[in-house]
């Protein structure tokens, strides 16, 4: 005969809420952390980007002798700079945005403004996340290349895409995560 | 109709403070998924908007103003200037409006430009008894000459969207740059006739000397830029490039005003600025896609066309236009809302898109300027509150409004000048 499930008593309760909660904040936190880490890769790669241009350029108009990997390798690192740095910046809230009709809305409506806000941005996020992943995987299955003098496999460029929307999406359901759970 | 719901929605999550790449993203991926077009779309597009040399310029440039801000290049460009015209009636103006036209032609970006030299320039402008609320006007005004003194990044993004040469519209940016310079230096000079501020001593010829030896290496940093590029020697995505790489000599090497440890912040923030941007033009790809497929583009130059009665009705309806969005909605938001829709517009009606693009910059620099949302007009509350501690409070945003007024006729009088007199941006031959 099946045993009935024992609740767990009273002083339990809030203990495992607590763990629940702590379990969030964590987790969010190291959505955090991971979003810093790309960002700080992002800043790295504008400034690769700077150096090899000018390496080029020096090359080219200085030494006669262009590469070939300069152009395509700084456009490659573009991608990667710009999505990386995504979720950290929607985490950091610091896309642009009108905040003008925030400014003038009563507290608690601009609170569940500013949610909707973050869903809309989680939903684009993880939309162009999951078709970047599903273009990445169709260009790695039917083994794909760039139509360039490098061949870059393409899959390489669509992998910033949707990790860097992917993460995005992350971000913002932890910032969102975050509110609810510190909301008094 | 479909057209007027998609303003409608794209009006709504605007104002509900979505972030903009993300609206511009995901109204284009809604429009497009309705329509069945497979969401494999929106991946290409997203990827493809970065995977572009001509708009790797945005974070170069933003890179080297960035070197140059930090390593202190706006206030030895103010402290020149200071030298030179400093004893002239209402000189310490006219030496801030030179400086914010130098530094313009180094950072390419108006905020940048409003915040450095706006830090040096309001403690002394306010000491020397100007007005505040013409200093505030002033400063936010001269940051504006960024968007239009090349190399511009408002103008790399125009002809990003437009597929026109960025060297023509730099160029074509460089006459009317200077007759608001000089506008501007026009007004300074007789607001300081009307005013009671005191004037300055003129600097000896050894202390001249020495300031102008201190910016000599920004100033030729800033020439090698420009001529590299109207030369023919350099793409503005090198140029930006190489003067990044030369910023970092001068400030590193020669003025030592910045040490290695400081790049990582430098790096940070330009990264910050760059993905910013270069993010909403990523969301403006998606868009731009959607709204083709929609044939609202075609649709607008249908009434466009049918609507103008001349070439010149039309460019004063979206003067207008930009005008009042101007209003509400930031700069480059403004500028990759609308492209997409009048760019066809312009060829339907024989308008020369590098002279449109100089009127275009011209109403987005007004647009910087004017309330509620003129990013120049914060930016400058914040560096006069940081400047001027004791007198924070009067640093109010009004203040800086109505300082801001009558450089906003200035800039909409330029305008009309390029409208009216095209040669005034078109008289440099293009390659």
């Amino acid at each position: 005969m099946p045993q009935r499930k024992r609740l767990p008593p009273p002083s339990e309760a809030p203990r495992t809420r607590a763990g629940l909660r702590g379990a969030a904040l964590r987790a969010a936190a190291a959505v955090s952390a991971a979003s810093r880490a790309a960002a700080w890769t992002a800043a790295a790669a504008f400034v690769v980007i700077g150096l090899i241009v000018s390496y080029e350029t020096v090359m080219r108009y200085a030494f006669l002798s262009p590469t070939r990997w300069v152009e395509e390798l700084a456009r490659v690192l573009q991608i990667y700079g710009v999505f990386l740095a995504c979720a950290w910046l929607a985490g950091e809230r610091a896309h642009i945005r009108i905040s003008l009709l925030a400014g003038v809305l009563p507290a608690a409506v601009r609170v569940w403004t500013e949610r909707f806000a973050l869903a809309v941005v989680a939903a684009v996020s993880l939309c162009g996340a999951w078709y970047s992943a599903t273009l990445m995987r169709f260009a790695a299955a039917t083994g794909q290349y760039t139509d360039s003098t490098l061949a870059l496999p393409l899959w390489a460029l669509h992998a910033p895409v949707a990790a860097g929307l992917g993460l995005t999406a992350a971000q913002v359901c932890a910032n969102l995560i975050e509110d609810l759970l510190e909301a008094p | 109709m479909t057209a007027a719901a998609i303003f409608l929605a794209l009006i709504a999550l605007l104002l509900a403070g979505v972030d903009i790449a993300f609206v511009l993203a995901g109204l284009g991926a809604a429009l497009l998924l309705l329509d069945g077009s497979s969401g494999l779309v929106i991946a290409q597009a997203l990827m493809s908007s970065m995977d572009n040399f001509v708009l790797l310029a945005v974070p170069l440039f933003i890179l080297m103003s960035n070197v140059l801000l930090r390593g202190g290049a706006g206030a030895r460009l103010f402290a020149a200037a200071q030298s030179w015209v400093g004893h002239w009636p209402g000189g310490l103006a006219v030496a801030t409006v030179l400086s914010c036209a130098l530094f313009a032609a180094i950072s390419g970006s108006s905020v940048a430009t409003a915040a450095t030299i706006g830090t040096v320039a309001i403690p002394e402008l306010v000491a020397r008894g100007y007005r505040r609320r013409f200093v505030f006007g002033l400063l936010a005004a001269g940051g504006t000459l960024g968007v239009l003194i090349p190399p511009s990044i408002p103008m790399i993004v125009y002809g990003f969207l437009t597929e026109e040469s960025i060297i023509d519209l730099f160029l074509a940016g460089i006459g009317p740059g200077l007759l608001l310079t000089a506008l501007f230096v026009a007004w300074s000079v007789v607001h300081a006739r009307l005013g009671g501020h005191r004037r300055i001593p003129r600097a000896s010829r050894e202390e001249r000397r020495r300031r102008s030896l201190d910016a000599l290496p920004t100033l030729v940093l800033a020439v090698a830029v420009v001529a590299g590029i109207y030369a023919g020697v350099f793409t503005p995505t090198e140029a930006a490039a190489v003067g990044f790489v030369l910023a970092l000599v001068v400030v590193l090497g020669v003025h030592r005003s910045l040490r290695l440890r400081d790049l990582p912040a430098v790096a940070r923030d330009s990264m910050r600025t760059a993905a910013m941007v270069l993010f909403i033009v990523a969301g403006a790809k998606v868009f731009g896609h959607a709204i083709a497929l929609y044939q609202i583009p075609q649709e607008v130059t249908r009434a466009a066309v049918a609507a103008a009665t001349a070439p010149e009705g039309f460019v004063a309806a979206v003067c207008a236009l930009l005008l009042i969005m101007g209003c509400v909605l930031e700069t480059l938001s403004m500028m990759l809302l609308m492209l997409p829709v009048i760019d066809p517009s312009l060829d339907a009606l024989g308008i020369d898109p590098i002279w449109f693009g100089v009127i275009f910059t011209l109403m987005i620099e007004c647009a910087l300027i004017t309330p509620p949302v003129g990013l120049n007009l914060f930016v400058i509350r914040a560096v006069a509150a940081q400047a001027l501690p004791e007198s924070d409070a009067e640093a109010s945003l009004g203040d800086v409004v109505r300082g801001a007024a009558p450089f906003v006729a200035l800039i909409l009088s330029t305008a009309v000048a390029v409208a009216a007199f095209p040669p005034l941006a078109l008289f440099i031959p293009f390659g």
